[in-house]
């Protein structure tokens, strides 16, 4: 199987400090679950930059599938003036996605994450902005999705529409990369899950692989989480 | 507006004026840019672009704008209002023109090369884009007072007071030195440019 992004032998330091990440051999496959462990300041977020393609690295080469798009939601989503429908397709737009499919998308997110908030984003409460964060990285359906502990702030129904949405991902082929606290949840759904410490990967824990594992995931995922 | 409330003025002198004024405000607009935009906002936007790169060029595209925006409405106000003393020839309009757009290049590509993520202590932007402006603005002035011998201290900084020089005193000639005094800031603003570019592609 073609892998959609594939790291090689990749570093990244700043300035003359030590190596964030240092010798990670890394790749994404299509329909994949990947979740990256790893305690504070150990190189999680970096890593996920160089999947989602925002940092450079300093040793190696990070190799991407041609017309690959990402999604990527941060830990911190900024707070903007905006309302959401007005952030979001003033992303749309810069993603060229034509207006009436925008417009479809947008309410199909809205509906989806039930936020119905009126006034700007920096209104929301956490969990609201969390959601925005979340439709912001999942509005152009991308082929990697890479999140930075996405249920930071969420509450239980609303991880429940998100593990749906992750299933739905997954099951119509896209990739997801994900840090995150929530040990349960990241074996629920990932196929693998990488450990990082010190900037290395150092454990590799394999689910399995194909349509069977794809599919007993999305299946434990929607009993865990009381999805039908 | 506030260079215009006695009139009448004298064109180029005007234009100088507008010109320094203008060099300040997009680098203040440079600066406002880059601090308006958090980092994780940044990094949405890089990867809603489809690269960072793309995502960098369009950022300073519209600080760019903004200068040409700025630099018309400082051309064409003062003409419209009745400001000087005298009619505006073409020359002195397309040389004022060249002028203002140069200098709020400068004036954003110093603000954007000062700023975060190019520059990470964010205390330190403000003091050192500052200081680039008034010494580059300066600089003939401190040349005078210091001696020549320091001049080569100053290349680094924007090329900014031959050109304001030549509008306070306009020459007519076409000679190789004449000319310089306009490529240069081109050049010296595509370097910057693509400095700028690779130093906040590497820092993101």
């Amino acid at each position: 199987m073609e892998a959609l992004i594939e790291l090689r032998n990749v570093g990244k330091w700043y300035a003359a400090g030590r190596p964030v990440v240092q010798q990670v051999d890394l790749a994404v496959y299509r329909g994949q679950g990947l979740a990256i462990r790893g305690r504070n300041g150990s190189g999680k977020t970096t890593l996920l930059k160089l999947i989602a393609g925002i940092t450079r690295p300093s040793a190696g080469a990070v190799r991407r599938a041609p017309e690959l798009t990402v999604g990527y939601a941060p830990e911190r989503f900024p707070p903007v003036r905006f309302r959401a429908e007005e952030y979001l397709a003033h992303l749309g737009r810069i993603r060229r996605i034509p207006k009436p499919e925008l417009e479809r998308r947008i309410q199909e997110l809205m509906d989806l994450f039930q936020l119905h908030a009126a006034g700007p984003i920096t209104h929301f409460s956490k969990g609201m902005t969390q959601k925005v964060n979340l439709m912001q990285a999942v509005l152009a359906r991308p082929d990697v999705l890479v999140l930075d502990e996405p249920l930071s702030g969420l509450d239980a129904g609303s991880q429940a529409d998100f593990a749906r949405l992750l299933a739905k991902f997954k099951q119509e082929g896209a990739a997801i990369v994900m840090t995150g606290h929530e040990p349960e949840f990241a074996d629920a759904w990932a196929d693998r899950t990488v450990v990082i410490r010190y900037g290395r990967l150092e454990e590799l824990q394999e689910r399995g692989a194909g349509a069977a594992a794809q599919a007993e995931t999305s299946d434990w995922i929607c009993n865990q989480w009381g999805v039908n | 507006m506030l260079l215009y409330t006695a009139r009448p003025n004298p064109v180029m002198g005007s234009y100088a004026a507008s010109s320094v004024l203008l060099y300040f405000v997009s680098a203040w607009i440079g600066t406002g840019f880059c601090g308006a935009i958090g980092e994780a906002q940044e990094h949405i936007a890089a990867v809603h672009t489809g690269s960072v790169r793309k995502y960098l060029i369009g950022k300073t595209m519209a600080v760019f704008a903004c200068g040409l925006l700025l630099s018309l409405a400082a051309l064409i106000y003062p003409v419209a209002a009745g400001s000087f003393d005298e009619r505006v020839r073409a020359g002195e309009w397309l040389t004022a023109l060249l002028a203002h757009v140069e200098l709020a290049v400068l004036g954003g590509l110093a603000a954007l090369i000062l700023s975060q993520p190019v520059i990470r202590k964010g205390s330190l932007t403000a003091a050192m884009l500052l200081l680039v402006l008034i010494l580059s603005i300066a600089r003939d002035g401190i040349l005078k007072e210091i001696g020549g011998g320091f001049a080569p201290l100053f290349i680094p900084l924007p090329p900014v007071a031959p050109v304001v020089d030549r509008l306070i005193n306009p020459d007519a000639d076409l000679s190789m030195q004449n000319a310089a005094v306009w490529i240069w800031p081109l050049v010296y603003g595509g370097v910057l440019y693509v400095l700028y570019l690779r130093l906040a592609e590497k820092k993101m």
